[in-house]
């Protein structure tokens, strides 16, 4: 029986996105849509509303993160949902756009209203851009647009990196401050207790904003005050593009690395254009962070994974499991391109030629388990489903927020916690964390 | 095109979805991008349920849209039909599929000879209306496509029609149906349309002597079966205390079984003592004034129970779906006018600012616009503050009405 296996190419034989093969026609879950990754990052900034604009679904299921997001502290729940019916697909919806957002704009006197458009505007293919601009004189909120129809791509990263770069619209001409940086796509709270915080801290560089986490839309407009902006992911590689390009603020890519020297590298380069003296601190650091590999290779080393998702990219990520030993069976992601090629190498180098498959579809994966029988599966699963395999579940969303080395070290350290938990009396009888 | 604040009403194609949900071995195609399907799927814990079902997605991609091409689709349910051998696919269309045009009923037809599975579409989009048309869709087909002839038919057996996820709290109301019916009658459950339920199950729904429908969108569902397999059915839920006695004696009425009069007879103590105690409260005092929001039968139901047995006047009763079923034309009428269907936000908080209500019994938005110091009870969708885990806490049945008079007492 084909199992789907047989389709997919080898991590060797993959070289664009046309190689990363499905394992199956129907999907499960499917990938979110960029509208969800709006969501994670507008919700952060308290003084601006975001209109969705779309079907019922779109709006209701946004504005139910929303409510849970808030509920848990983690952001404000910005959203208003302007739903689009029958009557505006034949009619459109240009008309009512206007009248919410002069109704926004009075009753809530928000700082800026983002507006968000999804699949069905983008079809019936109203200029909402145009209407924004025209509105935009009578309205005293900063108005933005960001698109975010999911038949144009794969997941829900353009919406974070397309809502990023619509803040670039807000942010206005500034006098440059000496040691002062943005961090640009940090979308946690807690910037303070990052590495890279203390760091900089210890070389009393203040930070000017964290965007998303740290940042209101009055804030924005101080942006382009930081010498230099610290990009913390891909995502954010286009506003800092951007800001280069109006206001001549510099950038180094510090992202969520799975490699000491490329973390190390990244550190240097601040240095270089910060004027800094932390080669002293990063040794240090960089040192220990050594060490906490070693010692979890020690019991890492050897088991296999499969990897669906992480705060990571995915390539980032294992070649930093291949690096103390592990050994992936399948890797699940959307995409590959030029900037992976290093990771690529490493995780080649290791002797490592793992199959690769599109992410977000764990329904024929999960058919696999008993003959792939991987010690971890990395990323979001049902956990009780691994369990009755047996499969340790490292999810890595706990150390998103962080930064640098630590990273690295707290990534190795919850792989260690996962295996643990698993571990059973005998070996038999494996005892999952869930239950 | 209203502006929402809070949660826009779902459309008919999520009551599709979710009905579908709760079945286990119901194999689901959404024909759409993967987003909604993904966002769809996080929702059922929120709803206090689990996905039973398998639900697939097709995705879309531009060329799909701009070229108009379904091979994805026919993919994907030969697919499903070759690796699974389920009997039955539901191909749901998304607002994308149906904005292009594409004909889903069309596609599932061309595929018919080369498919074993039975297609059943739904064709909505989400542009059909609430989400109460979906469920009523779902019931509705699943009476004329899945239910077979009887095995072993048994007048002691019953099935529910109507217990769906959108439901707040199906699965305890469910479970006190299912402690009457047994305590009363000795009869016991067949199966439910649709929570916690299965395609098997579903499909031997005729071995039952007997249909309770919960709510009006399950009505077709259940003339269906009258017509198919002379299943009687008794319409209505148990809200109250005169108000379960009576939706016993109906019961009782159609299936010819006399109730268990010990039981019955506690209950009546009980509820003497209870009602009593509102009425010592109420002693001198202003009539006690009420705003219920909900699904069509659990808000007229408890409204009534108010009116009837508390001495409560509901100010408004919020539906919070459309107007579009003949039946809720005779609860608008009995509703004297308070009955409002769809009404939106600024309605709501307009009618709850100026009535001052001392109860409050609806779902999570009335709540929040609703002053501290009232009596709040949680009683419908949509619920952004509870997970619910346990499942004897009923609103129906006499237990349910002990808790919400319960709730009035403590708070005023």
């Amino acid at each position: 029986m084909n199992n789907g296996l047989n389709d997919l190419k080898r991590l060797s034989q993959v070289k664009n996105k046309k190689d990363i093969k499905k394992l199956s026609y129907a999907q499960f879950p499917g990938t979110h849509c960029p509208l969800f990754g709006v969501a994670l990052t507008a919700l952060l900034v308290e003084d601006m509303k975001v209109l969705v604009v779309g079907t019922e679904e779109c709006t209701y299921y946004t504005k139910m993160f929303a409510i849970g997001r808030e509920k848990a502290g983690e952001a404000t729940d910005n959203i208003l949902s302007l739903v689009i019916e029958q009557d505006e697909v034949v009619f459109g919806a240009t008309d009512a756009l206007r009248e919410a957002l002069i109704r926004i704009d009075r009753e809530y006197k928000p700082k800026a209203i983002l507006v968000v458009t999804t699949c069905i505007p983008e079809i019936t293919g109203e200029d909402y851009n145009a209407v924004i601009q025209s509105m935009q004189p009578i309205i005293n909120a900063k108005l933005m647009c960001v698109k975010t129809e999911h038949f144009r791509c794969s997941n829900h990263l353009p919406g974070i990196e397309r809502t990023l770069e619509a803040f670039a619209d807000v942010m206005e001409v500034r006098r440059v401050k000496h040691n002062t940086v943005n961090i640009l796509e940090h979308r946690h709270k807690g910037i303070e207790k990052t590495e890279l915080f203390s760091i900089l801290k210890g070389e009393n560089v203040e930070i000017n904003l964290s965007i998303p986490s740290k940042c209101t839309v009055e804030l924005l407009k101080e942006a382009a005050s930081a010498q230099l902006n610290i990009v913390t992911d891909p995502s954010a590689l286009s506003l800092a593009e951007k800001m280069k390009e109006r206001f001549g603020t510099d950038y180094v890519y510090l992202g969520k690395h799975g490699s000491l020297r490329r973390i190390r590298l990244a550190y240097e380069q601040l240095s270089e254009k910060m004027g800094l003296r932390i080669e002293g601190k990063v040794e240090e650091i960089s040192k220990r962070a050594q060490m906490v590999l070693l010692k979890c290779e020690e019991q890492l080393s050897g088991k296999s994974f499969i990897y669906g998702n992480t705060p990571f990219p995915a390539f980032e990520a294992c070649s930093l499991f291949c690096s103390i030993g592990m050994n992936p069976i399948i890797i699940q992601t959307n995409d590959v391109s030029d900037s992976d090629l290093p990771c690529i190498e490493e995780i080649m180098s290791t002797g490592n030629d793992p199959l690769i498959t599109e992410v977000a579809n764990i329904a024929p994966l999960r058919k696999l388990y008993s003959s792939l029988t991987p010690d971890f599966y990395i990323g979001h699963e049902y956990p009780h489903l691994l369990a009755k395999h047996g499969i340790a579940h490292a999810i890595l969303d706990p150390v998103a927020g962080r930064i640098g080395f630590e990273l690295i070290e707290m990534t190795a350290g919850l792989l260690v916690q996962a295996l643990e938990r698993t571990k059973g009396s005998n070996g038999k009888e494996l005892k999952h964390a869930a239950f | 095109m209203p502006l929402f604040r809070y949660l826009p009403t779902p459309s008919e194609r999520m009551g599709v979805l979710w009905t579908l949900s709760s079945i286990k071995d119901a194999y689901v195609i959404e024909y759409g991008p993967a987003g909604t399907t993904h966002y769809g799927i996080e929702s059922y814990s929120r709803m206090n349920s689990s996905l039973l079902a398998s639900i697939y997605t097709t995705h879309m991609e531009e060329d799909d849209i701009v070229m108009g091409d379904t091979e994805r689709l026919e993919r994907v349910i030969t697919e499903i039909d070759y690796q699974h051998k389920p009997k039955y696919i539901f191909v749901v269309a998304s607002s994308v599929s149906s904005i292009i045009g594409a004909d889903v009923k069309a596609i599932c037809y061309g595929l018919k000879s080369d498919i074993n599975a039975h297609l059943i579409t739904f064709t909505g989009g989400g542009f059909k209306g609430s989400y109460n048309l979906g469920c009523r869709d779902v019931l509705t087909c699943l009476a004329d496509n899945v239910i077979g002839q009887p095995s072993e038919s048994d007048s002691k057996l019953y099935n529910i029609i109507g217990s769906n996820i959108d439901c707040y709290n199906f699965e305890s109301d469910m479970k006190e149906i299912e402690n009457l019916m047994f305590n009363c009658f000795g009869m016991r459950l067949n199966t439910s349309f649709t929570a916690n339920s299965s395609l098997d199950r579903i499909a031997s729904a005729s071995n039952a002597g007997l249909n309770i429908v919960l709510r009006a969108e399950g009505l077709e569902c259940a003339e269906i079966m009258n017509k198919r397999h002379n299943i009687p059915f008794c319409y209505g839920l148990p809200y109250g205390y005169d108000g379960t006695y009576q939706w016993l004696q109906n019961i009782k009425d159609i299936t010819g079984i006399s109730c268990d009069k010990t039981f019955l007879h506690k209950q009546s103590e009980r509820q003497k003592d209870h009602i009593l105690e509102l009425k010592y409260l109420q002693r001198g005092r202003k009539p006690i004034n009420a705003v219920i929001s909900g699904n069509f039968d659990p808000a007229f139901g408890i409204a009534q129970f108010l009116k009837n047995e508390l001495d409560i006047t509901s100010e408004a009763v919020f539906i919070n779906h459309d107007n579009n079923l003949e039946h809720f034309a005779k609860g608008l009428e009995a509703s004297s006018g308070v009955m409002l269907f769809n009404a939106g936000e600024d309605k709501k908080k307009n009618i709850v600012d100026e009535t001052q209500p001392e109860v409050i019994i609806g779902d999570s938005f009335l709540i929040q616009i609703s002053p501290s110091d009232v009596a709040k009870i949680l009683f419908s969708n949509p619920n952004t503050q509870k997970r619910l885990l346990c499942s004897h806490m009923p609103f129906v049945g006499f237990k349910g009405a002990d808790y919400i008079l319960e709730r009035i007492i403590n708070t005023l």
